[in-house]
């Protein structure tokens, strides 16, 4: 109970539910429009975190996560055109709403209500589930948690990226990048090319922000070379859902919830599975399934709350083991590493309220996000409208500010342009970025966990097959990276 | 416009090459297991092999889907593409300029060759964005923030 009238009191500090309040409008704005991503976002307004005291800056972050996610769903009604790539699946019925039936304020406040509701669930299903796990996980010593990170590292690869193989080749230079510097368990100077500046190891931030912030830009510019937006004007309506579609879509509101927070908790998957997910069992179990496609406020709110119902569900092995599901999850668990708080299940034990802190303050980022979507809704829509030429070379000197921020070395500066570049190119050839930073932020823990099995085990390797959860955990491993290609060699059999 | 069978054999020599780096930088660090576990060289030299093996089932699995990815078209030179790198240009050219102009001055030109290579080249448009961006940044990173952005050498 303490613990719990400590963490009240961090998010009561004005600053930090400024920060939050904040963190969500800004958030929303990033979520609504095309071009610029919640990876962005979060990467962007990573330094900001630094101003903060204990966890207000995570507090922001939380709350650009949330209102992002949300905010896709704007520009995805309006123009078609989803801010996100979890809200494609809201385009299909949101879209022929706000156009054919001429209805776009009832479909922004179904697509509110849903991603507010699927935000509040999978919070909710985090505070119950995430004490648990970790109580399981505390049982867990060093093997365990290196075939963990494996089995995290090798179901990222495997889901996130086209190819599996150049998504372990990402995960792969990833953790090679984090042995950069002095080795914590024997104190060697590694690959630092004789600098002082690679003493410490590669800067984490500036390599953020150029594979999702700059990298982003680069893409941004190419894309506008195609595709020039423009949104019609559409007058909006009454944005608060009528009681009627509220009985109508209530069912479909828990089903894509609980499917979306399930599918959070998965890594490697993310908003745009479980939104397609969503509409599709919502379409299945309906009894208006001829009218998807055409207007649907089951789609809407199917799509909406599935995808929003997967930021609770994500943090749970963010909170309890340490594995980032994606790569905005891995921003959020590089800003608690900054900040002191090493996630995994001690940290529920020695910093306690900080972990009831990030829960309430997931609730309430889901909550202002309800607040502000309702309430501000028209200035959304305006931002929906800002020209991309405006925003991208704004958007391009907070990269170098961000970065130059963290440290004040022009060094960082170049790292970030140099990985924007790279990314943007990797990018392009399939690979994925979020591969690489999860690798950058699980190297030290899964090359500390091998030394530290292997000295248990007087050098034998057979420690991590003799013990039954680690087996289990490099057999999943296994299995994820070969799934694909059993499923080709079978699919040739039938 | 290169097929993605090509790019994914230049990606694999260029990924068979940086593996085979990793290991030959990390031969020079001890590898045998001590009390302390294995040296300092084992874990990257592992990470190593293991990139370099996957560089080889890229190259293998390209060549058995030649076919497929052939057809699959990468756009890396196209006109849009010259935008991209054209930016990457500017990018480098702001980095020399922080040094020289300081960040405000070189920002400045930044932001007006963005927007000029975006299309937008209403002067006083230009203008305004420029300036308002720069007191946004001035505001909150220098003023709230207490960010010391560099300054131009011809200043020191």
């Amino acid at each position: 109970m303490a613990d719990i009238l400590l963490a009240l009191e961090m998010i009561a500090d004005p600053l930090n539910l400024l920060g939050l309040v904040f963190g969500v409008a800004v958030g929303i704005a990033f979520g609504c429009m095309p071009g610029l991503s919640v990876n962005m976002g979060l990467a962007l307004l990573f330094p900001l975190t630094f101003s903060f005291k204990g966890v207000g800056g995570i507090l922001m972050l939380l709350g650009i996560y949330c209102g992002a996610i949300y905010g896709g769903s704007i520009s995805a009604i309006l123009l078609k055109t989803p801010g996100t790539p979890a809200s494609v699946a809201t385009t299909l019925d949101g879209y022929p709403m706000a156009t054919a039936l001429k209805q776009p304020g009832r479909a922004l406040g179904l697509s509110t209500m849903a991603s507010t509701f699927g935000g509040i669930f999978s919070t909710v299903c985090l505070i119950i589930l995430a004490p648990q796990l970790a109580k399981v996980a505390l049982q867990f010593s060093k093997p365990e948690y290196f075939a963990l990170a494996i089995f995290g590292l090798s179901i990222i690869t495997s889901v996130s990226s086209g190819s599996v193989i150049k998504g372990l080749m990402g995960g792969l230079i990833g953790l090679f990048l984090a042995t950069v510097g002095i080795d914590a368990m024997s104190g060697a100077v590694r690959f630092t090319l004789d600098t002082t500046y690679l003493l410490g190891g590669v800067s984490f931030i500036p390599v953020l922000i150029g594979v999702f912030a700059f990298a982003q830009v680069l893409g941004s510019i190419e894309d506008y070379y195609h595709h020039k937006v423009s949104g019609g004007e559409l007058a909006i309506d009454r944005v608060i859902p009528s009681w009627s579609d509220m009985k109508r879509v209530f069912v479909t509101l828990l089903r894509s919830s609980c499917i979306g927070t399930f599918i959070g908790c998965v890594p490697g998957t993310g908003g745009d599975i479980a939104s397609f997910v969503s509409y599709d069992q919502a379409k299945r179990w309906s009894k208006h399934r001829d009218n998807f496609g055409n207007g649907e406020p089951e789609g809407i709110v199917a799509s909406e709350s599935g995808n929003n119902a997967v930021s609770g569900g994500a943090f749970i092995p963010v909170l309890t083991l340490g594995i980032p599901g994606d790569g905005a999850t891995a921003i959020m668990m590089g800003a608690l590493m900054v900040q002191g708080l090493r996630p995994g299940p001690l940290l529920f034990v020695e910093k306690a309220p900080d972990v009831y802190a990030i829960f309430i303050g997931l609730l309430l980022a889901n909550i202002i996000m309800g607040v502000l979507g309702f309430s501000l809704i028209k200035l959304f829509i305006k931002v929906v409208k800002v020209p991309i030429h405006f925003l991208l070379p704004i958007i391009t000197m907070m990269t170098f500010v961000g970065t130059y921020s963290y440290n004040n070395s022009l060094n960082d500066v170049y790292l970030m342009v140099a990985s924007g570049c790279l990314g943007y190119v990797l990018n392009k050839l399939g690979f994925s970025m979020s591969a690489v930073i999860i690798g950058i932020i699980l190297g030290g823990m899964v090359e500390q966990n091998f030394v530290g099995s292997l000295i248990m085990s007087d050098g034998s390797f057979a420690i991590f097959f003799t013990r039954p959860l680690c087996l289990f955990f490099l057999a999943a491993a296994a299995l994820s990276l070969c799934g694909p290609l059993l499923a080709k060699v079978w699919g040739k059999k039938a | 416009m290169l097929s993605m069978a090509l790019c994914n054999y230049i990606v694999s020599i260029i990924g068979g090459a940086i593996g085979a780096c990793i290991m030959a930088a990390a031969a020079s660090f001890p590898m045998d297991f001590t009390e302390n576990g294995p040296g300092p060289g084992f874990w990257p030299f592992a990470l190593g092999l293991c990139l370099l093996l996957a560089a080889l089932v890229l190259a293998v699995t390209t060549w058995t889907e030649r076919e497929t990815l052939e057809k699959t078209k990468v756009r890396l030179i196209a006109a849009a593409n010259k935008r991209v790198y054209v930016m990457m240009g500017l990018a480098a050219v702001f980095c020399l300029l922080i040094s020289l102009l300081g960040f405000y001055v070189a920002a400045f030109f930044l932001i007006i060759a963005v927007m000029r290579l975006m299309d937008y080249h209403k002067k006083k448009g230009l203008f305004i964005t420029a300036c308002a961006a720069l007191l946004f940044i001035y505001l909150v990173f220098g003023l709230l923030l207490h960010t010391q952005l560099p300054g131009s050498v011809f200043l020191e």
